[in-house]
């Protein structure tokens, strides 16, 4: 193992240790996601260049070429950092919360669900309005369900795991029913949303997902500091003054409190949640000391990999039908796995 | 402000299990500023006493006193300031260097915008030199043997700064050597920071020497508490063991030590 | 004793079962006409064709099948010391989806022997991937990787898969219905031809098997008692991938079964893996075939497809599971 060097910071009562290297792979996700931001609000269908961008952020007019930018491709690029940044944020809560890499905000029930609500509301109403409500309803009463019977005097991570397991099981067989006695059209037009996109976002949308992020993603990171006593097992943790069971209750309802609303501005977005914090622990050094923040390095890799799905869908000569969610996948699965094969030959773990 | 005698007591501790009555109407008091030893037969709830002490485990009946306060009524942050505890098996990430799990032991004096005072750093580095760490203290846990590991655990309760330790079998896994090693820092611990020790050991010969007080467990009660001398006896030895044995006093320290026949 | 009595009931349930699975489906067959059809059989009386067509084809893959999936979780579950692997996360499902959508999208919604290629060919590569980037850390086995890998391999198949479906809503139109993963239709033919592979995994299941009980001691005490502990890993494994490689070949993706017999049987059999093996292979074969009857029994015409009643039947029933346990 490379020697790791710490950095204390101290500033009246406050004070903390920080590791170099985290405020470089903070620095070179941010610079990821400014140079991919460009690229998304460069290319589409309507050609603009870069000093005409500049000069539409900084004073905009109300032509064509402003319109596409402030009502189109600028809440979409929002939408995709923020929903990204909420899903990572998630699945980095809950597979600390669990001890448990396999684990995401899924484990909750929540996908299942909403996936489930949806299809509900498409089946019982003809509109599509009602969909998102359907798939939020959904998403936060399975994830309640899957709560309320895995919690025995306690909350041990492997009875929610399997008991939130069982209940997505369940929940997408439903699904699958559904989905077969649909007629074709709607089933088609279901699917799209089943995979997850977020073709027409609007500035509503970037509001919601604004607040979310500025009212539980700081509370989520304060969650850090107990996650990493967490991490010394549920004994060592209530030992050094946690209330074990009280801190999972609390960072459940921030997970799914976070996936929802991502869900509600870009539909069920796959793998983000689930692979934004393996990628980032093992690209920056909360692998080690566990002096940065992993928390927030998930939220970042989240949004970079859904604003680059997003990039490479609209990018695609035939990309303009599949949506975004497909490409979380095509582009998070590979990176999840060349990780993986880099440590097999590093012999690392 | 009144001190308790008794930083620690218990009173009426039930406990059952589905295999049966684990603790039955328990009762004891630590004695202050003393190592005490809890032993006894296996499955006489000498772990799960400790950890109702501990509040890690919920009795179903009874109640455990921290300084005369309820310890399930105090703020679990509070507790952490006064007692520390080393429970027996920590699933504890192996990539974890040794200064970083003892910098955890502070953390009932941190907070998310605190982390590293001065008085952090101070604790921590006395806990690294009184355990002994200090050389390896950089390397990360699965570089270290069984006694180092157990040493860097100790290191981290002790960076918590509390007056009381619980040890649960805290030599299990360590060589004699090792054993004794790590006994000795105990008692140079309780002999000069004044800490009050609460550990359980399986080996009675170990509790005899480096015990203050013995705790003799059987049947879910304390069936015979008070010195070694008074304790490790082989009428207390049959009692509880089921032992056969002679009990001399050890030619070397002069405490009773245990012979089976 | 209670173990003796229900081993005693178990054969006149069976038999129950066996008896309803022959006779429910669109076309009743009743009692009678069942035993004649067994007995006596008259190529032209159409129930005679109907049992001996379809039904008894239908409950040799319902047990089959069943069998397959229950051992093939079991040693999953074993070998990768983790009780929420599903032998469908090493990439087979999702792998043998790819490969039956592109097929769809490409030749239509043909129920042809092709097909079945088609999914064979995308299992085994699915699960090859999974296990060549997972499966050893060096030279020692690793179950974490090997989960891992599976959950991205699959996701990233199932998001193709996904992609497909989008945009051929002809193939959307057959896989939604292939996906649910039914036993109808199914002829002793197709049954016949995959045999082989159910053997090689049961095979290799119970080669592993003899091994299993050292295994879960550990390396070093597994080593102390002759066992290559490397061995029953690859054996296990191995298994796995044909046994669900046949199964979702022959009835599409089922999945469940694989998650819930072996914790089922770990009930009954205890701690013996031998024993839970064996009695991961009857409670499988028993659960799928409880959920195509059901299927039957409860809707109406052909019955809804047996993976999905089985998660439906099924999830409850391991939730019941877990709140009552630990």
């Amino acid at each position: 193992m490379t020697r790791t060097i710490v950095v204390t910071w101290r500033c009246g009562p406050f004070s903390g240790r920080i590791d170099p290297r985290t405020l470089v792979f903070a620095v070179l996700m941010l610079a990821i996601l400014i140079t991919m931001s460009g690229f998304v609000l460069y290319s589409g269908n309507y050609p603009l260049s870069i000093a005409e961008i500049s000069t539409i952020l900084v004073q905009p007019k109300d032509d064509t070429p402003d319109i596409v930018i402030w009502y189109h491709r600028l809440p979409r690029l929002l939408v995709g950092i923020g929903a990204g940044a909420a899903f990572g944020l998630a699945g980095a809560l809950m597979q600390d919360m669990l001890r448990n890499p396999l684990a995401s905000p899924d484990v909750t029930g929540f996908g299942a669900g909403a996936a489930c609500g949806a299809l509900c509301s498409i089946m019982l109403t003809a509109s599509s309005f009602w969909v998102l409500p359907g798939a939020i309803a959904g998403g936060v009463l399975s994830a309640a369900l899957v709560l309320l019977l895995a919690w025995k005097n306690g909350l041990s991570p492997a009875r929610l795991v399997l008991t939130g397991l069982a209940l997505s099981l369940f929940l997408m067989a439903l699904v699958d029913i559904m989905m077969a006695r649909l007629d074709l059209l709607t089933a088609a037009d279901a699917m799209k949303w089943l995979v997850g996109t977020f073709s027409s976002p609007e500035w509503s949308d970037v509001v919601l997902i604004s607040c979310a992020l500025a009212s539980l993603g700081p509370a989520a990171l304060w969650q850090g500091f107990a996650l990493k006593r967490l991490a010394l097992g549920d004994d060592i943790a209530a030992g050094l003054g946690f209330n074990v069971p009280t801190v999972r209750l609390w960072i459940l309802f921030l997970a799914v409190g976070l996936t929802a609303c991502a869900v509600g501005v870009a539909g069920p977005l796959p793998f983000v949640a689930f692979a934004a914090n393996p990628i980032a622990r093992r690209l920056s050094a909360g692998f080690g000391a566990g002096n940065g923040s992993p928390l927030l390095g998930a939220a970042a890799v989240g949004a970079c990999l859904t604003v680059m799905a997003d990039l490479v869908c609209r990018s695609l000569p035939i990309g303009a039908d599949l949506p975004t969610g497909v490409f979380t996948t095509m582009i998070g699965a590979p990176l999840l796995l060349w990780q993986l094969t880099r440590e097999i030959r590093k012999g690392v773990i | 402000m009144a001190t308790f005698p008794f930083p620690l007591s218990a009173k009426g501790l039930t406990l059952t299990r589905p295999v049966g009555l684990v603790l039955d109407k328990l009762a004891l008091a630590v004695p202050r500023g003393k190592v005490s030893v809890v032993i006894g037969p296996n499955a006489s709830g000498k772990s799960t006493l400790l950890r109702c002490l501990a509040r890690l485990l919920r009795p179903d009946e009874g109640e455990v006193l921290l300084e005369g306060a309820p310890v399930n009524l105090q703020k679990s942050k509070h507790v952490a300031r006064q007692m520390a505890i080393l429970p027996q098996n920590s699933t504890v990430p192996e990539y974890l260097r040794v200064f970083d799990l003892v910098a955890r032991g502070r953390t009932p004096w941190q907070s998310p915008l605190s982390q590293w005072s001065v008085a952090d750093a101070l604790a921590v580095d006395r806990a690294l030199a009184l355990a002994g760490v200090e050389e390896y203290s950089l390397r990360p846990l699965s570089e270290l043997s069984g006694g180092q590991r157990q040493r860097a655990f100790i290191a981290m309760i002790l960076a918590q700064d509390a007056p009381i330790l619980l040890l649960d079998e805290p030599t299990t896994f360590l060589d004699l050597p090792h054993q004794i090693e790590l006994l000795e820092l105990v008692r140079k611990l309780n002999r000069e920071s004044g800490k009050t020790v609460v550990m359980v050991l399986h080996d009675i010969n170990l509790a005899a020497r480096f015990a203050d007080h013995v705790f003799a467990l059987r049947g879910g009660k304390v069936h015979r508490e008070g010195t070694p001398g008074d304790v490790v006896t082989e009428a207390t030895m049959r009692e509880i063991f089921a032992l056969d044995c002679l009990v001399i006093p050890d030619p070397l320290h002069g405490c009773p030590h245990v012979i089976p026949r | 004793m209670k173990k003796r009595t229900s081993l005693l009931l178990a054969l006149p349930i069976f038999l129950i079962m066996a008896g309803l699975a022959l006779s429910l489906g669109p076309r009743s067959v009743s009692f009678d006409e069942l035993w004649n059809a067994l007995v006596a059989a008259d190529t032209n009386r159409p129930e005679d064709v109907v049992v001996w067509s379809l039904r008894i084809p239908r409950l040799v893959a319902a047990l089959l099948c069943g069998a397959a999936l229950g051992v093939a979780g079991s040693i999953t579950q074993t070998v990768t010391r983790n009780p929420l692997a599903d032998p469908g996360l090493l990439g087979i499902n999702a792998g043998a989806a790819f490969g039956v959508v592109v097929f769809m999208a490409v030749a239509g919604d043909e129920v042809t022997v092709a097909r079945s290629a088609a999914a064979m060919a995308g299992a085994t590569s699915g699960a090859l991937v999974v296990l060549t980037l997972g499966a050893f850390a060096g030279n020692r086995p690793h179950p974490l990787r090997l989960l891992l890998a599976g959950a991205a391999v699959s996701a990233f198949f199932l998001a193709m898969v996904r992609g497909f479906l989008l945009l051929s809503q002809q193939a959307l139109d057959t896989y939604r219905f292939w996906v649910m993963g039914g036993l109808g239709g199914i002829s002793m033919a197709a049954i016949g031809t995959l045999l082989p592979l159910f053997t090689t995994g049961l095979v290799l299941a119970a080669a592993a098997g003899l091994m299993l009980n050292a295994y879960v001691l550990g390396e070093d005490l597994a080593k102390s008692l002759g066992v290559d502990i490397h061995l029953a890993y690859l054996l296990g494994l191995g298994a796995a991938v044909c046994l669900c490689a046949a199964v979702v070949t022959l009835a599409g993706p089922i999945g469940f079964v694989g998650l819930l017999a072996p914790h089922l049987a770990k009930v009954l059999a205890g701690a013996d893996e031998r024993a839970r093996l064996l009695v991961s292979a009857l409670l499988g074969a028993a659960v799928l075939l409880t959920a195509d009857i059901a299927g039957r029994l409860l809707f109406a015409g052909a019955g809804m497809q047996a993976g999905v009643m089985v998660a439906l039947i099924g999830a409850p029933a391991l939730l019941l599971a877990i709140r009552r346990g630990r």
